[in-house]
């Protein structure tokens, strides 16, 4: 579903992504992981159309959408949410989930959300009429990933949807990530934390240092020697 | 349903007769005096409501819109008196040039995100046709202005001539542009400009294509503007190039804001307030500025949503079926 071919970004001397290539297969529900700084973001900027690719092509759905801007992704289905929880702080959850539906409402729509109803769906009614800054981070989350779904996405880009959340939030989140699966968009989650991932995802690929070092079922590449040396070693510089 | 909660579902409607009856009040019980300043409301209500359409829901700060206004009003006077036109077919004419110009305005200035380039970009070119206006003397007359010896002619047997068939105008121009920003407000295009105004970025991650519709609320915003200018012409019997000043552009966006940024009625009760302070306290027009700067101060940092925004908050909160009370505190 979408293919990434060898694709590099620099910004000036830096190089951010080294010819990464892989292919995410439609249905899938997979991870971005690798240490801070590793590229995981460029790389969803790159693919979400926020940046332009230096080197390389994207395929998304068999077409060549390497440059394009992010409407013209979402509408192909393409849509990405933001690190942290990026939503319209004073429109209501109900204004929000309004403007995301733009696309589907529209004469040329081309996809339905394959939720219909996603205020009923996450449970989002006894918030429905506050504004979305109000809300708690969890439901903050929650909220981009509805608005994301509300436009009609066939695939999902979620960066770090987790950080900050507690326990039970980061529970919550799991199972809205997992019905939006089951409901059949593809999935692509960067996630600093591995816990999270793990139990969530079947598939995991991981970065550092702008190239990709492994890719494989969430088991086996936290056994790969040179993951465990890449966090292990962004662990104790950090600790030192 | 509580009383309070049907007093405010009705209020905003009592709002609305309440401004047709003053619609009406000009027209019948009028002296010259207060047909003259109906007009003056009417247009001036008319143009801040087409600024907001670009201010208050797209959220961009476009300082050219008493350029486009004046541009209407130079445009029609000059292709009736040169070219032939009738008032009434000079009215699409200046509308269509002003969205032409706009548009490529448009382009280089809403490109990017932020508003400081719109700003600088579209004060640049209010700035340019002011001088243009003032040094063109063989077109506009100079800095001299221009005097405007046509009337709207008569049409469907009604009679436009004279200064209360000109009030008539006005008021069909306001509704028409209140009918537009209604119906753009309702519309998946006025969701979108709300998006965009909220964060561009988000926007555009949600299939929001930001670059058009900014593009679109202010041809539309700046065609309307060119509307309202063709009526000023005949109704003043004069124009000049201050017309197109940057002041008058800051004032409607004083308006826009103290009445309330992107609300249907936030322009027309900026507009009343605006026009209404001064003649009420009848005091130096030199003071007048003063008050209302003042005024314009206290609603920006006190209210910054303008009045309508906070009424319509408060009758939100009036509508809704109050939650359960907290528990009782100690009686003391």
């Amino acid at each position: 579903m979408l293919r990434i071919d060898n694709v590099s970004k620099r910004f000036g001397g830096l190089v951010a992504l080294r010819n990464i290539t892989l292919e995410i297969r439609k249905g899938e529900l997979s991870g971005l992981i690798g240490p801070n700084g590793a590229g995981k973001t460029t790389l969803f900027n790159v693919v979400s159309g926020f940046l332009r690719p230096t080197e390389g092509q994207i395929f998304f759905d068999g077409k060549d959408i390497s440059g394009l801007p992010p409407h013209e992704l979402a509408m192909r289905g393409l849509v990405r949410t933001f690190q942290g929880a990026r939503v319209f702080p004073k429109l209501t959850i109900r204004e929000s989930l309004r403007i995301a539906g733009h696309l589907p409402l529209g004469r040329g729509a081309r996809r339905q959300p394959v939720i219909p109803d996603v205020l009923h769906e996450f449970g989002f009614e006894k918030y429905a009429d506050e504004p979305a800054g109000s809300l708690p981070s969890g439901v903050m989350r929650e909220l981009g990933i509805a608005m994301a779904i509300s436009t009609g996405a066939s695939m999902l880009l979620l960066d770090e949807p987790a950080a900050g959340l507690s326990a039970e939030e980061v529970a919550n989140l799991q199972r809205v990530i997992r019905r939006v699966h089951a409901a059949g968009v593809t999935v692509w989650v960067i996630e600093h934390n591995l816990h999270f991932l793990m139990g969530l995802v079947e598939r995991a690929v991981v970065v550092d240092a702008g190239g990709m070092i492994a890719d494989g079922l969430p088991g086996e590449v936290t056994r790969d020697p040179r993951v465990i040396e890449a966090y292990l070693g962004a662990e104790a510089h950090a600790a030192g | 349903m509580k009383p309070i909660a049907l007093v405010a579902r009705a209020l905003p409607y009592v709002g609305w007769l309440l401004l047709a009856a003053l619609i009406f009040v000009p027209a019948y019980g009028g002296s010259r005096y207060l047909v003259y300043i109906g007009t003056l409301i009417a247009l001036q209500a008319a143009l801040a409501t087409s600024l907001n359409l670009i201010v208050g829901y797209a959220g961009q700060f476009a300082m050219s819109h008493a350029a486009f206004y004046g541009f209407g009003a130079y445009a029609s006077a000059i292709l009736i008196n040169s070219a032939g036109l009738t008032f009434w077919w000079s009215i699409p004419a200046a509308m269509l040039a002003a969205a032409a110009i706009a548009a490529i305005i448009g382009y280089p200035a809403l490109r990017y995100t932020g508003g400081v380039y719109l700003a600088l970009i579209t004060f640049a070119f209010g700035e340019l046709a002011r001088l243009t206006a003032a040094n063109w003397q063989d077109v506009t007359g100079g800095p001299m202005g221009m005097r405007i010896t046509y009337a709207p002619e008569a049409l469907f047997g009604f009679n436009f001539a004279n200064s209360r068939g000109m009030y008539w105008i006005a008021v069909a121009m306001l509704l028409v542009t209140l009918a537009v920003v209604f119906f753009i407000q309702r519309s998946r295009f006025g969701r979108a400009l709300i998006a965009v105004r909220e964060d561009e970025v988000l926007a555009s991650f949600l299939g929001i294509d930001v670059m058009r519709h900014k593009m679109i609320a202010y041809v539309i915003s700046s065609a309307l503007a060119a509307m309202v200018g063709t009526l000023y012409a005949p109704m003043m019997s004069f124009i000049s190039p201050e017309l197109l000043s940057v002041h008058e552009t800051i004032s409607l966006v004083g308006i826009v804001i103290l009445g309330g940024a992107g609300t249907l009625a936030g322009p027309i009760v900026g507009t009343f307030v605006f026009l209404g302070i001064p003649e009420l306290l009848r005091i130096e027009s030199l003071y007048r500025l003063v008050v209302l700067g003042v005024v314009i101060v206290l609603v920006v940092l006190l209210m910054p949503q303008g009045i309508v925004g906070v009424a319509n908050r408060v009758l939100k909160r009036w509508q809704r079926p109050k939650p359960a009370p907290p528990p009782a505190e100690a009686e003391n």
